[in-house]
C-alpha cells in the first residue's frame, strides 16, 4: 500500500516565509491571497491523492492498449481524467476567458506539477503537454486558431503533444525531414513521421492538438529553416462556425490523416503512450513566423524541461515518504553503541547511521530542490510584469536555472529513489511497496526534453554566456549580498562560510570553462556535465542557507529545528562533492578524448 | 428557510500542541482545520441543500483566522458566511458562546441547526444542547445522517438494537457524530467563488447579545501524561502473556 501526503507545510513555508509571495503576484495584478493558495494547495493535494494516486499502481500493470492505431486507456484512467476536468484540476494557470482559472503560473508550475508527478506520473504528463500547447498558441497563434482550440485545450477537454523527434533526427533537429506544402487557402498540408510522442495518441480526449515541427519547400537548411504547425487529429465538423476563413471544403472531415503506427513498450510510465505518429499531408496551420519554429517550439520545450525537474522532485518525495515509513517498522540489528529497545527483538533501523544517511540525502535534496523550484516558479510569474527590470531579471534567471532545474533536479530525484529503494531492502525491489516503480518511472526524466548531458551543454556553452553574461550577474547580486549580509552573524557561519567558498569557486571554474572552452570546445563539453552539478550544489546551497536564516529565528518548533538540522546535513555531507567535481572539470579533456577509440 | 451549521476551527490533528506560561500556545499551532465532526455536520446541510431545501449558512466564532475556515467551507458548497468576531474566544464559557451563536442563527434565518457533537479540542459536547435550548428547538445527538421527509426531518442516530430513525420538526439541533458520508473535496471553482464571497462579520453588539460575565475561568492548561512506551509480542510463546495482560491489566477481556 503506497502512502502520500502532500507537502503542504513546506509549501506554506516556501511561499509565504521564504519568498512572501502574495505581494509579488498581487502587484502582478492576480487577485490572489495567503487562504487561496492555502486552500488551492490542500484542495490538490487531496485531489491527487484520493483520484490520482488509487489507479498509479494499475496503470503500471495494466498498460495501456495499443491495436492497429489505436490506443485504449485503462478506463480508471479516463474516468479519473474526467474528474479532474470537472473539477478544474488541470487548469489553473490558464486564462479565464478561456475557461481555466486564472491562477498565478507558479502554482501550476511548481504545486501542482510536483503534486501531480508524485500521485500518477504517467497521468501528469497528459495535461502538462496540453497546457505547454495551450501557452504556445495563446502567445503566438493567429486570433482564429486561439478562438478555435484554446478553450478545449485550456479545459482539458482536447489534449496537446509536441512533435519534434524524427526516425534519424533526435537532438540534431536541423535535419528534420517532415515537410510542410502551403496551400492557397492559408493552410498546409504536413507529412512526415515523427516518434516518441508522448500521448500522440489516446482515448482520454476527444481530440489532439499536435504542435509539429516542419519544413517549407525552399526553407533554409539547418534549424533556421524549421517552422511551427498545429495539426489535429480530427478536423471537427463545426470547424466553419470555429472562425477560420475560406477553409469549408477541406474541414467537414473528420480524418486529418494523422495515425499512429505504434507505441513503444517502456521500462516505467507504462500508461504513458509513447507514440510513433504519421502525417499524411495532414492539414494544418502555422503558429508563428515563417522558419521561426525552433523559438516557439523552445518556449514549450523550457516550460515541459522546468515540468520534468519537478518530476524528479516528485518521485523522490513520495518514494521518500515510502520508504520512512517503512523504515520506521523495520527492526533489524542493534544500534553499534548498545541496544536502544532491549525489550524488543532487535532495534528499529533508524538506529543505524548509513540507514539516516540514505534517508536523509534524499529529503535533504528534495527539500532544497522543492525551495528552488518555488523561486523558479515565481520568476516564470515576474517573466510577465510590466516592470521591465523584474521581467528582464525573471527572464534571465529562469533562462539560467532552467537546465540546471532539469537536470541536477532529474539527476538527484533519481538518486534519491534508488536510495530509497535500498533503504528498504529486498521489500524496496518488490513490486508490492510501490517504490521499485518509482525507479522505473523516474528514470525518463533524465532523457526526456533533452538529456541531461545537452542541458549541461546549454548551460555551459550559452546560459553563462548569453546576454554578456547578464543570466549570472542577475544571480550573484543577490547572493553576494546574502553572503556579505551574513557573514558577521555567528549563527550562520557554519552555512555561509562553505556557501561562499562554493561561490567562489563556481567563479574560477565559470571564468576557466569561457576561457579554455572558447580556445577549445573539448574542454567546455568534457567538464560541462560536472559544472552543471556543481552549479545546482551552490544554487541549493543558497536556498539551504536561507533556509536556515528563516529558520534560526524560529527554533524550537520541531518544523524549523529540522530545517536547521536539513542545512546543516547539507552543507556537511553533500556539499563537499563539489570539490570533486571542481577537480574533475579542471582534469580537462584529454583523459577523456585521448583514450584509443578503438579499444573501448 | 435556511440551514445554519456551526464550524468551530481547532488545531489540526497533526498539529503539536504546546503548553507555555500554563496556557496553550497557539501561535505555535502550525495549521489550523475544520473540528471533524462538523465536517461532517456541513456534508450533511449540504446534502439538504440539495435535496431541495435553503441555503446553507455557515457560522464561526472566532479570532480573524477563522476566515479560512469560512472559505474552506464555501468551497465545497456553503451559500452564506458568517463569522462572529471574538478574539478572545476561549475565555468565554460556554454558555457565552451558545448565546452568541444562537443569535446568529436566528439573525440568519435559519429553521434548523446542523453541528458536530463535539470539538476535536474541547470535546465539552456542549454546543448543540445548549445552542438549542436557547433557541427553544429539539435537538437530537449522535446523529449520522439527516434526510428531509416532508416538512419533517428523518434522523438516524444510534439505539440499543442498531440505529433508530427518527422523525422531527424544525425547528431543531442535530448534533452530528460520524456521519455516512465524507465530506466532499473542494474543486478550483468551488475555491474560485469561496475566495469571492462575501463573509458577514458580526460582533456580540450586532448580534444584540450582552455576554455578560463568564462564570469559568480556566486556571491553566497542562499536556496530556506522556504515554508509556507500547509493547511488542511475537510468536506462539507469548499468547499466553498477552492474554494475561489484557485481561488484567488493560480489562478489555
Amino acid at each position: 500500500m503506497v502512502e502520500y501526503n502532500a507537502p503542504i507545510r513546506d509549501y506554506e513555508f516556501l511561499f509565504n516565509e521564504m519568498f512572501d509571495v502574495i505581494p509579488i503576484v498581487q502587484k502582478l495584478g492576480y487577485d490572489f491571497d495567503n487562504d487561496f493558495l492555502s486552500m488551492l494547495t490542500e484542495g490538490w493535494g487531496e485531489h491527487a491523492k484520493e483520484v490520482w494516486l488509487p489507479i498509479n499502481q494499475l496503470g503500471d500493470k495494466k498498460g495501456l492498449d495499443y491495436d492497429d492505431g489505436k490506443i485504449k486507456m485503462p478506463e480508471e484512467f479516463k474516468s479519473a481524467y474526467s474528474e479532474s476536468i470537472e473539477a478544474g484540476w488541470l487548469s489553473t494557470s490558464c486564462k479565464q476567458e478561456h475557461g481555466g482559472m486564472g491562477v498565478p503560473i507558479f502554482f501550476s508550475a511548481v504545486t501542482w506539477a510536483e503534486i501531480g508527478t508524485s500521485t500518477n506520473m504517467a497521468m501528469s504528463v497528459l495535461p502538462a503537454l496540453s497546457i505547454g500547447v495551450y501557452e504556445v498558441l495563446v502567445e503566438h497563434g493567429s486570433k482564429e486558431l486561439i478562438d478555435y482550440f484554446a478553450t478545449n485545450l485550456a479545459t482539458g477537454k482536447w489534449a496537446g503533444t509536441m512533435c519534434l523527434t524524427e526516425p534519424h533526427a533526435g537532438t540534431d533537429l536541423g535535419i528534420i525531414t517532415t515537410k510542410a506544402i502551403p496551400q492557397d487557402d492559408g493552410s498546409y498540408r504536413i507529412t512526415g513521421t515523427k516518434i516518441f510522442i508522448t500521448y500522440g495518441e489516446h482515448d482520454m480526449t476527444e481530440n489532439i492538438i499536435h504542435l509539429v515541427l516542419a519544413k517549407t519547400p525552399g526553407a533554409p537548411e539547418g534549424t533556421k529553416g524549421i517552422s511551427l504547425f498545429l495539426v489535429p487529429k480530427f478536423l471537427p465538423s463545426d470547424w466553419v462556425s470555429g472562425g477560420v476563413k475560406d477553409l469549408s471544403e477541406n474541414l467537414m472531415s473528420d480524418d486529418n490523416g494523422v495515425t499512429c503506427s505504434g507505441s513503444e513498450e517502456k521500462m516505467g510510465i507504462h500508461a504513458s503512450p509513447t507514440c510513433v505518429m504519421n502525417f499524411d499531408e495532414s492539414i494544418g496551420w502555422r503558429v508563428g513566423d515563417l522558419h521561426n519554429g525552433m523559438p516557439l517550439m523552445f518556449q514549450m520545450m523550457n516550460r515541459e524541461r522546468l515540468a520534468t525537474g519537478m518530476m524528479g522532485i516528485g518521485l523522490a518525495e513520495i518514494a521518500y515518504q515510502n520508504s520512512l515509513a517503512w523504515a520506521k517498522e523495520r527492526r533489524q540489528g542493534r544500534d553499534l553503541k548498545g541496544p536502544q529497545e532491549p525489550n524488543e527483538s532487535a532495534d528499529n533501523i533508524l538506529v543505524h547511521p548509513d540507514v539516516r544517511r540514505m534517508l536523509l540525502e534524499a529529503k535533504v535534496n528534495t527539500e532544497g530542490s522543492r525551495a528552488l523550484a518555488a523561486w523558479t516558479g515565481i520568476l516564470l510569474d515576474q517573466m510577465h510584469s510590466e516592470d521591465i527590470e523584474e521581467a528582464e531579471m525573471a527572464e534571465a534567471l529562469v533562462a539560467l536555472f532552467t537546465p540546471i532545474v532539469k537536470a541536477h533536479f532529474t539527476d538527484l530525484g533519481c538518486e534519491s529513489v534508488n536510495t530509497c529503494m535500498q533503504v528498504m531492502g529486498g521489500a524496496g525491489y518488490c513490486t508490492e511497496y510501490g517504490v521499485e516503480q518509482f525507479y522505473r518511472d523516474v528514470r525518463i526524466s533524465k532523457i526526456w526534453e533533452g538529456t541531461n548531458g545537452i542541458q549541461a551543454l546549454d548551460l555551459a556553452g550559452r546560459k553563462i554566456t548569453h546576454n554578456m553574461g547578464k543570466n549570472l550577474r542577475y544571480l550573484m547580486w543577490p547572493l553576494t549580498e546574502f553572503i556579505e549580509n551574513n557573514r558577521t552573524i555567528p549563527e550562520m557561519e557554519e552555512f555561509n562560510k562553505p556557501l561562499h567558498q562554493g561561490v567562489r569557486g563556481l567563479q574560477q571554474l565559470t571564468l576557466l570553462m569561457i576561457a579554455e572552452g572558447q580556445a577549445n570546445p573539448h574542454f567546455l563539453a568534457a567538464g560541462a556535465t560536472d559544472y552543471c552539478r556543481y552549479f545546482g550544489n551552490v544554487l541549493l546551497g543558497y536556498m539551504w542557507a536561507k533556509m536556515a536564516k528563516i529558520s534560526l529565528e524560529k527554533s524550537g518548533d520541531p518544523f524549523y529545528d529540522a530545517k536547521i538540522a536539513s542545512a546543516r546535513y547539507f552543507f556537511k555531507r553533500i556539499f563537499p562533492e563539489t570539490a570533486g567535481l571542481a577537480a574533475r572539470i579542471q582534469s580537462g579533456y584529454k583523459n577523456l578524448m585521448d583514450y584509443p577509440v578503438e579499444m573501448m | 428557510m435556511n440551514i445554519a451549521v456551526l464550524l468551530k476551527q481547532v488545531p489540526d490533528t497533526t498539529a503539536k500542541i504546546s503548553v507555555s506560561g500554563g496556557r496553550v500556545d497557539e501561535n505555535s499551532v502550525s495549521k489550523w482545520s475544520m473540528s471533524p465532526y462538523d465536517e461532517y455536520a456541513l456534508e450533511a446541510a449540504l446534502k439538504l441543500k440539495e435535496a431541495g431545501g435553503g441555503n446553507v449558512v455557515a457560522i464561526s466564532a472566532g479570532p480573524s483566522r477563522c476566515e479560512k475556515l469560512l472559505r474552506d467551507a464555501a468551497a465545497v458548497g456553503a451559500d452564506d458566511l458568517v463569522h462572529i468576531m471574538n478574539d478572545d474566544i476561549n475565555n468565554l464559557d460556554s454558555t457565552q458562546l451558545q448565546k452568541l451563536l444562537a443569535a446568529a442563527i436566528s439573525k440568519s434565518n435559519s429553521s434548523i441547526v446542523l453541528c458536530g457533537k463535539q470539538a476535536a479540542d474541547t470535546n465539552s459536547g456542549s454546543t448543540g444542547p445548549g445552542v438549542a435550548e436557547i433557541l427553544g428547538a429539539s435537538c437530537m445527538t449522535m446523529v449520522s445522517e439527516v434526510t428531509k421527509d416532508g416538512e419533517d426531518y428523518l434522523a438516524t442516530r444510534p439505539s440499543s438494537s442498531g440505529h433508530e430513525k427518527v422523525a422531527v420538526s424544525a425547528p431543531c439541533v442535530f448534533a452530528f457524530d460520524k456521519g455516512v458520508t465524507e465530506m466532499r473535496r473542494p474543486n478550483v471553482r468551488g475555491i474560485m467563488m469561496a475566495k469571492k464571497k462575501e463573509i458577514e462579520i458580526w460582533s456580540a453588539a450586532d448580534l444584540d447579545v450582552d455576554l455578560g460575565n463568564s462564570n469559568v475561568t480556566i486556571n491553566s492548561h497542562s499536556p496530556p501524561p506522556e504515554k508509556p512506551p507500547g509493547q511488542k509480542f511475537e510468536g506462539a510463546d507469548s499468547v499466553s502473556t498477552v492474554v494475561a495482560k489484557l485481561r488484567d491489566e488493560a480489562n478489555v477481556i
